[in-house]
């Protein structure tokens, strides 16, 4: 298949799948025992609000109406406004994406920086001290809550090196180094176990290549140990990470919001658990598919990535 | 005579298993290589013929050698440091495996897997340091200016690959099996190698583009008087290509000799069967044998000759010893009832060959 | 030609399979660490109400955020609440929500992917897609829209956290059956016409559950990891429930005057989940797994 009608294929299959997205929460939603508008008022609103409500949600129209303009508004960017405030989901939730974003992203780079080497000097060690130690650690990475790491950094951290605070966001537009100290204790919180999964997925992805016969090909050639094993192993042993790195980041996400909430970080985490307990509906809800649409395109993203890092896909079959 | 290329004697590989017997894979080769010769080493699947190549090129590094000599151009092998083998990797010794398209790199270009040889081994003046070979992979790709890729080029034309230009800066995959094998062989040419190893180069390939692949090894052979050790367990594939052979059978060397007398005079009773169960070797009107029964478990095999249960004329001898007996100054052959003229073919117990 | 011996053959070769299996996840001391970790934590949660020292609901207003003591090993919380008695039950609740949640999202995950990769075609392709919308939604959302919906409650938690994990065993189900469905037992299998039900569930899955297993504990793993986030984050249980994820949250406010009540059950956390981690990789070399991703 060439790569063009591949990332087409790709691309349809992924706004399908948020047209599902979108029509099992237009499902689920209608399929919320007894009234939305009531549960959403609470049960003493009187009646005014609850029609208002409903008119609101668009729930007075007929199913097939409300489906068609729910999908007519999504389709234009409009996932619903606060019953709160009025304002749109979409800016509420682009306001609160940038210290959700860099604490993801500084997390992932974390743990990319660190798993990587760890992944690949175990392997390389296998079963001596060097490998037990990473997968040691790897191991007490993945067993652990982010939200807890957060709290144990601000105790040990936090407390000894009081120049990086534990508490609030700085956005970067106020300067790349309080951005920087704002965020690195709590990307450190979401990328230790990232660092974990990472590590034993490249070291056992690197085992499998280190056993295969392009790389004793490459020593028949009588290159160096070292440009042997990063040069023609390394991206042949990160091709499988690649794949999952969609996967991973859909992981991260529950990660972030807690550690958010440790650090009072005002971001994605907080408008969404504040939503909750306010019953902000609308929100939650515009919430939930934005977030799906994010995730889905992410994967594609990644997809496509992973066709232009390994050849085989990006150049087709031969023979 | 001058020394040979390559010398081997007495070779001993065992794979040690902490918790079982230890695998003896070979156990007691020799051989010689001349500068410029096609030397054939045949014998059937797990005789350790691939075992044996790559301990010359000191690649099994979970494996115990030992050997009463493994030199090149006289230099100990075994006595090489790691660094100073790499030297001898590639440079002096070419390697071709077997399956070439997962014996070359399936992310890296045919072109880039020849060009890194030309910069270690070859007379290009290009950096050949970690960083810049990590940057010529991830970052800024090869350059297609640079001498070593347009040697790569060159050497691709040379292997009879039409349009190379365009070929060199593909990846394996976009191959045929048949490009594949050559590109192997071009990157062996690559360091300008005295000998090449070539592990079944042909095996994976259909008869006439194994053809074509054998034809290639003999010109090279001819044009650039590179010796080819040549691993097959295919003895029509030694009969068109090779000066001289090596018969292996489960660890061990049971004769050897130029290819013409070997064919001609078979001397073991296993090359023998061997010469039976292929259609050239096989006089018009004889049926095709095989030889009964299987080699013996390298984890337990016996002391004496290794072919002892299956060969027609064993006696009480042959299970304690294996005896070198020359019939010519250069055709030897390990067995008790060697040389004398009974006991010949009429005796080999043959079997239909089943069919396929 | 075909005669049909599967079920023996099959059956002779699991019996092997089995004995080879005992012995090497004998000999792994990450199984025997990791599995007498959680059979530990298993007992004192089940025997919660014999073993724990206080009722875990009582309050002492004489002992409030009392750090670990003599009467109380582990300390009290800010309603002077014995923490060990508390982690004892909440034990209960954090073990048998990720048990249940990962048993169900594997029950619908397993059937998915096992006819999906059976039948193949047109089946295969719509169940396979259904599989990518549920993976398109984060769990965590899920679970939000479910408190939202429905309010604080066990079972929210118990299905988002199953709902989430369908597509991983759905996925891995599927790869698995697609290449033994190849097999020749199940061809023999079909050729002496057994039913497509009985092929599936007595020829095919058997031979695929290997990997099945190992999801399964390294998600209970994972299940746990994130009954705690949610707790923590009091969109999970009730607040007055004592999961370990919701007496962490309790003591979220209170790090720097009583570390102890966020940092202990962190502890029992971590020392689970790396017991059910330490179990699952044993199983996963003695089976023969291939790593993988997978979800949260
Ligand atoms: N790394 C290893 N560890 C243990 N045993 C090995 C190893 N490599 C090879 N062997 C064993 O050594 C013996 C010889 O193997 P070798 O690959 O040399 O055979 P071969 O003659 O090349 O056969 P083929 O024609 O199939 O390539 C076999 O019994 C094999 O199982
Ligand atoms: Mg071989």
């Amino acid at each position: 298949m060439g790569l063009e009608r591949y990332v087409t294929k790709r691309v349809l299959q992924s706004l399908v799948v948020i047209y599902a997205v979108a029509s099992i929460v237009f499902v689920a939603v209608r399929s919320v025992p007894g009234d939305p508008a009531r549960l959403i008022l609470g049960g003493s609103a009187d009646v005014d609000a609850i029609r208002a409500m409903r008119a609101n949600l668009g729930l007075d129209e007929p199913i097939p109406v409300q489906y068609a303009k729910w999908m007519a508004d999504l389709a234009q960017g409009n996932f619903g406004q606060s019953i709160y405030s009025g304002d749109p989901v979409l800016s509420m939730v682009a306001n609160a994406a940038e210290p959700t974003l860099s604490i993801g992203l500084v997390g992932i780079t974390i743990a990319v920086l660190v798993a990587i080497p760890a992944g690949v000097v175990s392997a390389t060690h296998y079963n001596e001290w060097e490998d037990y130690a990473a997968t040691g650690v790897a191991f007490l990475g993945i067993s652990m809550p982010s939200f807890w790491i957060g709290i144990v950094l601000i105790l040990t951290v936090g407390s000894t090196l009081s120049f990086l605070p534990t508490y609030g966001y700085a956005s970067l537009k106020a300067g790349v180094i309080p951005w920087f100290t704002h965020t690195i204790l709590p990307a450190l919180a979401v990328g230790l176990p990232y660092a974990g999964i990472l590590t034993r997925m490249t070291r056992s992805s690197m085992l499998e290549v280190l056993g295969e016969d392009y790389m004793q090909t490459a020593r028949a050639k009588g290159l160096p140990a070292r440009t042997v094993l990063l040069k023609h192993g390394l991206q042949n042993a990160l091709l499988p990470v690649v794949t999952v790195a969609g996967i991973l980041l859909a992981l991260m996400l529950g990660g972030v919001v807690a550690v958010e909430m440790v650090f009072g970080v005002q971001g994605f985490g907080r408008l969404l658990i504040r939503s909750i307990e306010r019953q902000d509906f609308p929100v939650v809800q515009g919430s939930v598919i934005l977030i799906s649409i994010v995730f889905v395109f992410m994967n594609l993203l990644v997809d496509l990535l992973y066709t232009f890092v390994n050849p085989k896909i990006r150049y087709g079959g031969g023979e | 005579m001058s020394d040979p290329l390559l010398t081997v004697e007495d070779l001993a590989v065992t794979f040690p298993d902490p918790d079982g017997s230890d695998t003896r894979a070979v156990d007691g080769v020799s051989l010689s290589v001349e500068a410029g010769e096609i030397h054939g080493l045949v014998g059937e699947s797990g005789s350790g013929k691939s075992v044996t190549a790559r301990t010359v090129l000191r690649l099994l590094d979970d494996a115990d050698v030992s050997a009463s000599r493994l030199a090149y151009r006289g230099e100990d092998l075994l006595a090489k440091s790691e660094r100073e083998m790499r030297a001898v990797r590639g440079d002096e010794i070419g390697m071709v495996f077997q399956d070439a398209l997962s014996a070359l790199n399936p992310v890296m270009t045919v072109g880039e897997q020849i060009a890194e040889v030309v910069r270690h081994h070859g007379d290009v003046d290009e950096s050949t340091s970690l960083l810049s070979e990590l940057r010529r992979k991830y970052v800024t790709g090869t350059s297609k200016s640079t001498a070593s890729w347009r040697r790569a080029v060159e050497l691709l034309e040379t292997v009879g690959i039409p349009d190379p230009e365009q070929r060199a800066s593909e990846y394996p995959h976009q191959l045929s099996g048949g490009q594949r094998q050559r590109v192997m062989i071009a990157q062996a040419l690559a360091g300008d190698p005295s000998l090449i190893i070539a592990d079944e180069p042909t095996t994976a390939l259909d008869v006439t583009v194994e053809a074509g692949i054998l034809t290639e090894l003999r010109e090279l052979c001819a044009d650039f008087n590179v010796a080819i050790l040549l691993i097959t367990h295919d003895l029509g594939v030694v009969a068109q290509t090779c000066d001289h052979v090596t018969v292996m059978y489960s660890g061990s060397v049971m004769e050897h000799g130029p290819t013409d007398d070997i064919f001609e005079a078979p001397a073991h009773p296993y090359t023998e069967g061997l010469l039976r169960s292929i259609p050239e070797g096989a006089k018009r009107g004889d049926e095709l044998a095989t030889i009964p029964g299987s080699a013996p478990d390298p984890r337990d095999r016996p002391a004496g000759c290794p072919f002892r249960d299956r060969c027609p004329e064993a006696t009480e001898a042959c299970t304690d010893s294996l005896p070198e007996h020359a019939l010519s100054a250069e055709h030897h052959t390990y067995c008790h009832h060697r040389p004398h003229e009974d006991g010949g073919r009429d005796d080999v117990r043959t079997s239909p060959q089943p069919e396929r | 030609m075909a005669e049909y011996d599967g079920a023996e053959r099959t059956l002779g070769v699991r019996t092997e399979r089995l004995r080879q299996f005992r012995e090497t996840i004998r000999g792994d001391y990450r199984a025997t660490f990791g599995l007498t970790i959680v059979v530990a934590f298993v007992l004192a949660a089940v025997f919660a109400p014999e073993l724990a020292p206080y009722d875990p609901m009582a309050q002492d207003f004489a002992i409030m955020q009392a750090p670990g003591l003599n009467a109380h090993p582990f300390g009290t919380d800010s309603f002077g609440r014995d923490l060990l008695s508390r982690l004892m039950y909440g034990a209960r609740i954090s073990l048998g929500v990720s048990l249940g949640a990962v048993a169900i999202g594997g029950a619908v995950g397993v059937t998915l992917g096992l006819v999906a990769g059976y039948f193949g075609g047109w089946v295969d392709d719509t169940l396979m897609r259904f599989v990518d919308v549920l993976w398109a939604f984060p769990w965590l959302l899920v679970a939000i829209l479910l408190v939202a919906v429905f309010g604080q409650s066990v079972w929210n938690v118990v299905a988002a956290i199953a709902f989430a994990y369908i597509d991983d065993f759905a996925r891995i189900t599927r790869g698995e059956v697609l290449s033994i469905r190849e097999e020749e037992f199940v061809m023999a299998a079909r050729n002496v016409g057994l039913d497509d039900t009985a092929i599936m569930f007595d020829e095919v899955l058997p031979n695929a559950l290997a990997p099945i297993i190992v999801q399964f504990t390294v998600l209970v793993a994972r299940a746990m990891l994130a009954e705690s986030t949610l707790s923590f984050l009091g969109i999970g249980v009730k607040p007055t429930t004592p999961t370990w994820g919701a007496l962490l949250g309790q003591g979220r406010g209170l790090i720097t005057q009583a570390w102890w009540i966020s940092i202990i059950p962190g502890v029992a956390i971590i020392i689970t989940v790396l017991g059910i981690n330490l179990f699952g990789d044993a199983l996963r070399d003695a089976l023969d797994v291939r790593e993988r991703g997978g979800s949260p």
